[in-house]
C-alpha cells in the first residue's frame, strides 16, 4: 500500500489525476463486469432447467391476460417475442388517488403554458406522482444520473489537460512524452466512455421509470369503476377529447422532455462553474471578472437579438391546429359533404387555411435569419475571440508572472521553444476548455427552448389529470333491494364539471321530467319513443352513467345493459361471450365451455366457433362479424350473466323476429327481468309495462299497463265474459294477419 | 562476408527503392488521393443504393394480393423506397425550372460554400495560432488585437452562410411541404374523373389508411422536413470527408491518410458488427406503440358502450399488458443500447482521436520527404491545423454514418405518404379494399359481392335488382327494386341498420353498386338533410349557400335579400340579427341549437331548389307546425322528397312508401297514409288484446276451479 502511495506520489499530479480515475471507474465497472456473467449463468440455468415455452403457452398467456395474486394485484402475462414474462402491478390504492386530488385544482380555461410560479406548482404536482418518495427507485437512478453527470464534466477537465500535454510533447517532438500521454489517452477513456454511456443510459431508464408511474397512475384514474366512470365522462363532464392522445403521446413526451431537461440543465451548469473555475486558476482574478463580464454582455446581446418565438410559436401552432382541425372536420363528416359535392368549397376552406400558415412560417424562417447569425457569431466565434484576449492577458501583460501553469525543470535549458511548447500546452487546454464552455452557454441557451416545451407538455399532462380528478363521484344508486325505482327523476344531459361551480344556468334542460316507475322483478318494461327525445338517456341513468338531475333512482347490482352499438372486446371468440368478466374470472366461476355452446345456440349463433376456428381465435370481431351476428352476441352476454335486470337498448333491430322472440323468452325463462328500448311495437308483447316518452319537447311520459286490468264483477258472469273473449281469440289473430299483410303490402 | 555483402546491396535496394517512391511521390500521392476520393464515392453510393434480395420483391407480391394488413409492411432503404422517393420527388420538384429546384442550387452551392469556408478556417487557425502564440511570447499587443480582429472578421461570412443554409433548408421544406399538400388535397378532395369524393370513400370503403387527416398534416409535414434535411445530411459529410481528406493528404502525405482511413474503415466494420438490429427494435417499438395507442383509441371510441357492461376492469388489463409490452421492449433496447454505445463511443471518439494524434505525429517524428523539415512555429502550426481537420473529418465520417439511420427514418415517411397517395389513386380508379364480414364467404353472399351493377343517368329515380351491401360485406336486401316519380314523395321506413341509410350513399353515389340497373339524376340535383346536418367553417351566409361561395352566389345572382325571405320560411331570419349579419364568422357547429341547425338545413335546400331532397330524419328536433310547412314549401318548389322518419305526423305528405323489415326483405308501395294510421291502431289494439289472451286464460282457469270447488 505505501509503495503504491509513494508510486502515486511519484507521478505528476495530472497522472495522479488519471490514474485515480482510472481506478475509480474499475471500481464502477465492478460491479458491471461481475454481475454479467451471473446473469448470464443464472438465464443459462433458466434456459435449461424452465421448460421452453411452447406456441401453446403463449396462447394460453394471451387468453388468460393476467392471475390473480393472494395480496389483491395482477399479474401480468405479457407475451414478448417468444417469451411469457410475468409482471406484477399493484393497482393505486384508491386513498393516494383520493389524496392526491388536492395537488389538481382546475386551470383556468385561459391559462397558457408559460414559465411561471403556476408552472412550478403544476410540474411538482405531476412530480410527485412520478417520484412518490425519496426511497423509491426513480429517486435513486436520479442521485445516481446526477452522479454521473458531475463526473463527466471532471473527466472533460481532465482530458482537456491530458490533450495540453500531449500537444506540448508534439510540437517539442518528445517522442516518449507522446507515446505516455497517448497511454493515458486510453487509459481516460474507459471511465469517460462509461460515463457517458451511463448517462445516456440513465436517462432513458429514468424516463421510462416516470412514464410508467404516470401511466399507470392515469390508468388507475382513467379506468376507474363506479361511481367514478372516469373514462366514460372525461369526454362530456370533463370536456377533454382525445385523452388516448394524452395517455399515450403526452406522457411518454413529458418523461423524454423531463429526463432530457435535466442533463441538459445539468450538465452545461456543471460544465459552466467547473470549467470557469478550472480557467480562473490559469487566468486570475482580472481574468475572471473579464470573463463573467463577458457573459453577461453576450446573454445581453442574444436577449437583444431574440425575437418574440414565443408568441410566433404560438401563433404557429395556432394556425397550424386550424388546418389540423379542417382536415380532421372533413374526415369527420365526410359523408354530409359527399352529399353535398361541396368538395371544391371545403378544398377553398382549407387552402386558405393552409396558405395562412405558411405565410406564417414562412416569415418566421427570415426572422430567424439575423437570429441565428447573432447566435452563431456571438457564442462560437465571440466567446472563443474573448477566451483568447483573456488568456493572453496573463501573458501580456503580467510578463512578471512566471509562464504557464507550471514548467518541468528540464524547460530552462533550451529559451523561446520550449517556451512556446508550454504555451501551446497551456493554450490548447485553455482553448478546449474554452470551446467546451461555448458549447455549454449555447447548450443553457437551447434548454431555456427546452424549458418552454416542457411547460407545455406539463400543461397538458396537468389537464388531464386535473380534469380527471375534477369528477365529482356519481351518487351511489345501488341498495340491496331487488327492484328498480325510480321517483320524480328528471333525466338530462350532464354539465360540465368544472361549469356546475360557476353557475347553474348551463345546466342543459331535461330530456325526460318527473319520472316515476317502480319494476319488481318479472314486471318487464318497455320504453319507446321517437328518435331523439331520450330512451337512450334513460338507460344510462340506468345503467349509472349520468346521475339523475333530480329525485331518486334506486336499483339492484345485478343490472346489465346491451348498448345500441354493439361492442367486441379485442380478445378471443371466448371473450366476446363472457365480457364484461375476464378469463381469468371465467376460469373462477367454473363454468364450461359446453355451458358457453348452449348459450351460442340460444342466440342462434352455434356455429361460429367452428366457421371462425375455435373459442380461442383472436380476430377483429369488430370486422368480422355482420351487424345481426353483434347484436345476436350482445344478447350472448345477457345469458352468460344472467342478470336480474337487463336493459336492452335497441340492441335487435338487425335480428329477424322469429329469433328475436325466441330470444326475448329464453331471457323470461331465465328469470331475467327486461327493459326494452324500442321502436318495434311488435316487441310490446313481451313486456307488462309501456313507457311513452313524448317527442314534443315537454318531456312528459306516460306509463300504461300492457293489457287492461281485469273488470270486477261475478263469478259466473266473469267466466262467461272471458270465454266470449278467448272464443273470438282466433278471429283476432286472423284479423291481426290480415292487418300485417294490409301494412306490409297494401293493395296498389 | 557475404552476408554484410547481402546486407548492403539489401541496403541499396532500399535506399534505390526510397528513391524511387520519392522521387513519384507527387505520383503516387495523386494515385492515391485519387483512390481515397473515388472509394469514399464508392461506399457512399453502396450504402445507400437499394439492396437487391428477397425483400423487395416480396412486398411488390404483397402488394397485389391486397392482404398484407395483419403483417406490418417492412419499411427499408430499398429499391422499393427509391422508386416511391423519386415519384414524390416529380410532385415536389415538378421541373428544373420550378422554384424548389432553384432552392436546392442555392441550397447546394451555399454547401460547397460552407465547406470552403471551413476549410479556409482550419488553415488560418493553424496560422494564426502560431501568430497569436508568438504575439503573446514576444508581447506584442497590436499584433494580436489585429489577428484577432481578422479571425473575427472571418467568422462573419462563416456564420452568414450558416444561417442562410438553415433559412434555405426550411424554406425548402416549406416549399416542398406545400407542393405535396397541394397535390394531396386536391386529390382529396377535388372532384376529378371517376366521381372522386376520395375523402369520403377513403375512410368508409377503405381499410388501408386509418386517419387521413393525420397523414395529411403531420406525416406530409415531416416528411418534407426529413426530405429537405436528408439532402443537407448526406451531400454535407460527404462532400466534408472528401475535402478535409485532401487537405489532410496535401499536410501529411497520402499514405497516413490511406493508413487512416484502413484503420478507421476496420474500426467502423467491427462496430456494424457489433450492431444491435436497431432498425428491426425500432420498428417493433413504433408498432408496439401503435397497438397501445389502438386500444387507448378504441377505448375512447366505446367508452358507453364499456361503461354500460362495466367493463374497465378487463380493459384496464389488456391495456397494461399493451403497455407492459411496450416498457419490456424499451427495456431491452436500453440494454442493447448501453453496451453498443460504450463500444461506439470507445471506437468513434476515443480509438479515432488516438488515429488522429498519431496521424498528426507524422509530420513531426518521421521526415517526409519532399517536406521541408519544419522549426517548432511550423510543427505547431501543421499541427492545429491538421487537428482541427482531423476533428472535422472525423465529426463529418461520424455524420455519414448516421445519415443512414436518419435515411431509414425518410423511408418511413415515404412510405407512409406514398401509401396515401397510392390509396388515394386506387380510389380514384374504383379500386377498394376492406376486411368483409365472414358471411360474406358464403357461396350466394360471394356471387352478389363479385357482381357489378350499372348506373344510368336519368331524370327520375329507380332501382332495379339492386342489392344493398355494406362497404364490409353485410348484405342487408338481396335485391331491391323501387321507383320515385317527380313530384311523388317516397317515405322509406324500417329498423335501424337494416339499409334507410345505405340507400341514400347508393344514390348519392358514395358506394358501388353491385348489382341491377340504378336510374338516378347527377348528384348535383341531390341534397341530403341528415339529422345533424354538417355546418361549414365560415359566416353565416356560407351556412346557408354552402356548399356554393359567395362569389358563386353572386354569379348566379342571388342576394342577400333572397336569403333572408328563405330564412323567413324557416322562421330563422331573426339569426342574421342576432349573430351580427351575413358576414359573421364562427363556430356555427356550437353557436346554433339542434333544432335550429336543421332549420339552417332546410333553408339550404329552399336556397339550392335542387330535384331531389333526401331527409334523413331531418325533422326530429322542429316543431311538428314547423315540420308541415317545411313539407309544403318544399313541394310547393317542386322538390321531390324522400323522407326516412319515425314520426307519424310526417306520413301524410308522402304517396309511396317503401318499407324493410329488417331481415333483408322489404315492401314498396303506394301510401296512404290516413288508412295506413287507422290499420296500424287497430293492430296495436288487437295486439293489446291477444296479450291478455294468457292472463284471460289463468283467470278463466282459476276461476272455474273456484266454482268447482263452490260446487262441490
Amino acid at each position: 500500500m505505501s509503495e503504491f502511495s509513494k508510486r502515486l506520489q511519484s507521478l505528476s499530479p495530472r497522472s495522479r489525476t488519471t490514474v485515480l480515475a482510472l481506478l475509480v471507474s474499475l471500481l464502477i465497472l465492478r460491479s458491471r463486469l461481475l454481475d454479467a456473467p451471473g446473469s448470464l449463468y443464472a438465464k443459462l440455468i433458466e434456459a435449461t432447467k424452465g421448460k421452453k415455452p411452447g406456441p401453446e403457452d403463449i396462447e394460453d398467456a394471451r387468453q388468460r391476460v393476467y392471475i390473480d395474486e393472494a395480496d389483491g394485484s395482477k399479474t401480468l402475462l405479457v407475451p414478448y417475442g417468444n417469451k411469457v414474462s410475468k409482471i406484477n402491478i399493484k393497482p393505486t390504492p384508491p386513498s393516494v388517488l383520493a389524496s392526491s386530488a388536492k395537488f389538481f385544482p382546475l386551470l383556468s380555461a385561459s391559462h397558457k403554458p408559460t414559465l411561471s410560479i403556476a408552472f412550478l406548482r403544476q410540474l411538482s404536482a405531476v412530480l410527485k406522482i412520478a417520484f412518490p418518495s425519496l426511497t423509491c427507485r426513480e429517486s435513486f437512478i436520479l442521485v445516481l444520473h446526477s452522479f454521473f453527470l458531475v463526473m463527466r464534466t471532471v473527466l472533460s477537465v481532465g482530458v482537456a489537460k491530458l490533450d495540453g500535454r500531449i500537444v506540448k510533447d508534439l510540437v517539442s517532438a518528445n517522442g516518449k512524452g507522446f507515446l505516455k500521454g497517448l497511454g493515458l489517452w486510453f487509459l481516460l477513456a474507459i471511465p469517460s466512455t462509461y460515463t457517458n454511456s451511463m448517462i445516456r443510459h440513465l436517462q432513458s431508464s429514468l424516463s421510462l421509470r416516470m412514464r410508467t408511474r404516470l401511466t399507470r397512475y392515469t390508468h388507475d384514474l382513467y379506468l376507474s369503476s363506479y361511481p367514478h366512470l372516469r373514462y366514460y365522462r372525461v369526454g362530456l363532464e370533463g370536456g377533454l377529447e382525445g385523452v388516448d392522445q394524452y395517455i399515450t403521446a403526452d406522457i411518454a413526451a413529458f418523461s423524454d422532455s423531463l429526463s432530457t431537461l435535466y442533463g441538459n440543465l445539468i450538465k452545461p451548469s456543471t460544465d459552466l462553474i467547473l470549467f470557469t473555475l478550472s480557467l480562473s486558476r490559469s487566468l486570475g482574478p482580472s481574468g475572471t471578472v473579464l470573463l463573467f463580464a463577458n457573459y453577461y454582455i453576450t446573454a445581453s446581446i442574444l436577449r437583444a437579438a431574440t425575437p418574440a418565438f414565443g408568441r410566433l410559436a404560438e401563433v404557429e401552432r395556432r394556425l397550424e391546429g386550424e388546418f389540423r382541425a379542417g382536415v380532421g372536420r372533413v374526415g369527420r363528416e365526410a359523408e354530409e359533404i359527399a352529399f353535398y359535392d361541396g368538395g371544391k368549397r371545403e378544398l377553398d376552406i382549407l387552402w386558405s387555411a393552409y396558405t395562412r400558415l405558411i405565410k406564417h412560417v414562412n416569415s418566421i424562417f427570415k426572422i430567424r435569419i439575423a437570429y441565428e447569425w447573432t447566435e452563431d457569431y456571438v457564442i462560437k466565434y465571440l466567446w472563443s475571440a474573448a477566451g483568447y484576449g483573456l488568456i493572453s492577458i496573463p501573458m501580456l501583460m503580467g510578463r512578471t508572472r512566471s509562464l504557464g501553469v507550471q514548467t518541468a525543470p528540464e524547460v530552462d535549458s533550451d529559451g523561446p521553444d520550449d517556451a512556446v511548447a508550454d504555451r501551446t500546452e497551456n493554450y490548447i487546454s485553455s482553448r478546449r476548455l474554452l470551446i467546451s464552455l461555448a458549447d455549454a452557454g449555447g447548450r443553457v441557451m437551447y434548454a431555456y427552448k427546452d424549458l418552454l416545451e416542457l411547460s407545455g407538455l406539463t400543461t397538458r399532462l396537468y389537464t388531464l389529470l386535473s380534469t380527471l380528478h375534477s369528477l365529482p363521484p356519481l351518487p351511489d344508486i345501488t341498495s340491496p333491494t331487488d327492484e328498480i325505482a325510480l321517483e320524480h327523476v328528471d333525466v338530462g344531459v350532464p354539465p360540465l364539471s368544472f361549469a356546475l361551480a360557476d353557475d347553474a344556468a348551463t345546466v342543459n334542460p331535461p330530456l325526460v321530467r318527473d319520472l316515476t316507475v317502480r319494476l319488481r322483478p318479472g314486471e318487464h318494461l318497455m320504453i319507446t319513443g321517437s328518435n331523439g327525445v331520450g330512451k337512450t338517456a334513460v338507460a344510462r341513468v340506468l345503467a349509472g352513467l349520468w346521475a339523475p338531475q333530480g329525485g331518486v333512482v334506486r336499483r339492484p347490482d345485478e343490472v346489465l345493459v346491451v348498448p345500441q352499438r354493439a361492442y367486441m372486446v379485442a380478445g378471443s371468440l371466448l371473450d366476446q361471450i363472457i365480457y364484461p368478466h375476464s378469463y381469468a374470472q371465467f376460469a373462477k366461476s367454473g363454468r364450461t365451455e359446453k355451458e358457453l355452446i348452449e348459450i351460442l345456440e340460444a342466440v342462434h349463433l352455434a356455429y361460429l366457433p367452428a366457421r371462425e376456428g375455435g373459442w380461442r381465435t383472436r380476430k377483429e370481431w369488430r370486422d368480422v362479424l355482420s351487424g345481426g351476428e353483434k347484436q345476436r352476441m350482445g344478447m350472448a352476454r345477457v345469458f352468460y350473466h344472467k342478470p336480474k335486470f337487463a336493459v336492452l337498448d335497441e340492441c335487435t333491430s338487425a335480428v329477424s323476429s322469429d329469433v328475436e322472440g325466441r330470444m326475448y323468452e329464453h331471457a323470461k325463462t331465465l328469470g331475467i327481468t327486461l327493459i326494452t328500448i324500442s321502436l318495434r311495437p311488435s316487441l310490446t308483447r313481451y313486456h307488462t309495462q309501456l313507457l311513452t316518452l313524448s317527442g314534443d319537447g315537454s318531456g312528459r311520459t306516460t306509463l300504461a299497463r300492457v293489457g287492461a286490468a281485469a273488470v270486477r264483477m261475478g263469478i259466473g258472469r266473469e267466466i262467461i265474459n272471458l270465454e266470449d273473449k278467448l272464443r273470438e281469440e282466433g278471429s283476432w289473430r286472423r284479423r291481426l294477419e290480415e292487418l300485417d299483410g294490409l301494412l306490409g303490402i297494401q293493395k296498389r | 562476408m557475404s552476408s554484410s555483402k547481402a546486407q548492403l546491396v539489401a541496403k541499396e535496394q532500399l535506399a534505390r527503392l526510397a528513391k524511387a517512391y520519392s522521387n513519384n511521390r507527387p505520383a503516387i500521392q495523386h494515385v492515391l488521393t485519387g483512390g481515397f476520393v473515388a472509394y469514399v464515392l464508392l461506399t457512399t453510393y453502396q450504402g445507400l443504393a437499394a439492396r437487391p434480395g428477397g425483400k423487395s420483391s416480396r412486398g411488390g407480391k404483397g402488394k397485389g394480393k391486397g392482404k398484407e394488413s395483419d403483417t406490418a409492411p417492412r419499411v427499408a432503404v430499398d429499391a422499393v423506397f427509391y422508386q416511391r422517393l423519386s415519384r414524390i420527388l416529380r410532385i415536389v420538384i415538378p421541373s428544373l425550372k420550378s422554384r424548389e429546384a432553384i432552392l436546392l442550387i442555392m441550397h447546394s452551392s451555399l454547401l460547397v460554400f460552407r465547406t470552403a469556408i471551413s476549410l479556409y478556417v482550419a488553415s488560418l487557425d493553424g496560422k494564426q495560432f502560431y501568430r497569436i502564440v508568438a504575439s503573446i511570447v514576444r508581447a506584442q499587443p497590436l499584433a494580436f488585437f489585429l489577428n484577432i480582429l481578422r479571425w473575427l472578421l472571418v467568422a462573419v461570412p462563416a456564420t452568414w452562410c450558416n444561417s442562410w443554409l438553415s433559412f434555405v433548408e426550411s424554406r425548402l421544406s416549406s416549399a416542398y411541404r406545400t407542393r405535396l399538400t397541394d397535390e394531396v388535397v386536391r386529390s382529396y378532395l377535388d372532384d376529378g374523373e371517376g366521381g372522386g369524393k376520395v375523402y369520403y370513400k377513403i375512410s368508409n370503403l377503405d381499410d388501408r389508411i386509418k386517419n387521413p387527416d393525420q397523414m395529411i398534416t403531420n406525416d406530409i409535414q415531416r416528411f418534407s422536413a426529413h426530405l429537405a434535411a436528408i439532402y443537407a445530411n448526406i451531400a454535407k459529410p460527404v462532400l466534408d470527408v472528401i475535402l478535409y481528406n485532401y487537405q489532410l493528404s496535401q499536410n501529411v502525405g497520402a499514405e497516413g491518410l490511406v493508413l487512416l482511413t484502413v484503420l478507421v474503415q476496420t474500426s467502423a466494420a467491427l462496430l456494424r458488427k457489433l450492431t444491435p438490429p436497431f432498425g428491426q427494435y425500432t420498428a417493433l417499438s413504433a408498432s408496439l406503440a401503435g397497438s397501445l395507442r389502438h386500444t387507448h383509441s378504441r377505448l375512447s371510441e366505446h367508452a358507453e358502450e364499456i361503461a354500460f357492461f362495466r367493463g374497465e376492469e378487463t380493459e384496464k388489463m389488456l391495456l397494461e399488458r399493451e403497455y407492459a409490452g411496450v416498457v419490456m421492449h424499451e427495456r431491452r433496447v436500453l440494454r442493447g443500447r448501453w453496451w453498443h454505445g460504450i463500444v461506439e463511443e470507445g471506437i468513434v471518439k476515443w480509438l479515432w482521436g488516438s488515429f488522429g494524434l498519431c496521424i498528426c505525429a507524422i509530420p513531426v517524428f518521421f521526415k517526409l520527404p519532399g517536406v521541408s523539415v519544419a522549426d517548432l512555429g511550423g510543427r505547431t502550426e501543421g499541427f492545429v491545423t491538421n487537428r482541427r481537420l482531423l476533428l472535422s473529418a472525423s465529426d463529418a465520417l461520424g455524420r455519414v454514418m448516421y445519415s443512414y439511420k436518419d435515411l431509414s427514418e425518410l423511408a418511413g415517411y415515404t412510405a407512409r405518404v406514398s401509401l396515401l397517395l397510392d390509396t388515394m389513386a386506387d380510389v380514384r380508379r374504383g379500386k377498394l379494399e376492406k376486411a368483409l364480414v365472414s358471411s360474406a364467404d358464403t357461396e350466394e353472399n360471394a356471387r352478389i359481392l363479385r357482381g357489378k351493377g350499372q348506373v344510368i343517368e336519368s331524370d327520375e329515380i329507380r332501382f332495379e335488382g339492386v342489392p344493398i351491401v355494406t362497404p364490409n360485406g353485410d348484405i342487408l336486401v338481396k335485391s331491391l327494386s323501387f321507383h320515385v316519380k317527380p313530384g311523388e314523395h317516397l317515405l322509406i321506413v324500417g329498423p335501424n341498420g337494416c339499409g334507410k341509410s345505405s340507400l341514400f350513399r347508393i344514390l348519392g353515389g358514395l358506394w358501388p353498386v353491385y348489382g341491377g340497373t340504378v336510374h338516378k339524376p347527377p348528384a348535383s340535383q341531390f341534397i341530403l338533410i341528415p339529422q345533424r346536418p354538417y355546418l361549414p367553417l365560415g359566416t353565416l351566409r356560407d351556412q346557408v349557400i354552402y356548399p356554393h361561395s359567395k362569389l358563386d352566389m353572386e354569379a348566379l345572382g342571388r342576394t342577400d335579400e333572397e336569403l333572408l325571405s328563405v330564412l323567413s320560411v324557416v322562421q330563422m331570419d331573426h339569426v342574421v340579427e342576432r349573430e351580427g349579419g351575413w358576414d359573421a364568422a364562427k363556430e356555427w357547429r356550437d353557436a346554433l341549437s339542434g333544432g335550429d341547425k336543421q332549420k339552417i338545413a332546410w333553408a339550404r335546400l329552399f336556397y339550392h331548389r335542387p330535384k331531389y331532397a333526401v331527409l334523413d330524419e331531418a325533422t326530429s328536433l322542429v316543431p311538428t307546425e314547423m315540420e308541415g310547412r317545411m313539407m309544403d314549401y318544399a313541394t310547393e318548389l317542386g322538390i321531390t322528397l324522400l323522407t326516412v322518419s319515425h314520426r307519424p305526423s310526417l306520413w301524410r305528405y308522402h304517396s309511396m312508401i317503401l318499407q324493410y323489415d329488417g331481415q333483408g326483405g322489404y315492401v314498396f308501395t303506394e301510401l296512404d297514409a290516413e288508412k295506413r294510421l287507422a290499420l296500424q291502431e287497430e293492430k296495436q289494439a288487437l295486439e293489446t288484446k291477444l296479450l291478455e289472451v294468457p292472463a284471460m286464460r289463468a283467470k278463466l282457469a282459476e276461476l272455474k276451479a273456484v266454482v268447482d270447488a263452490q260446487a262441490l
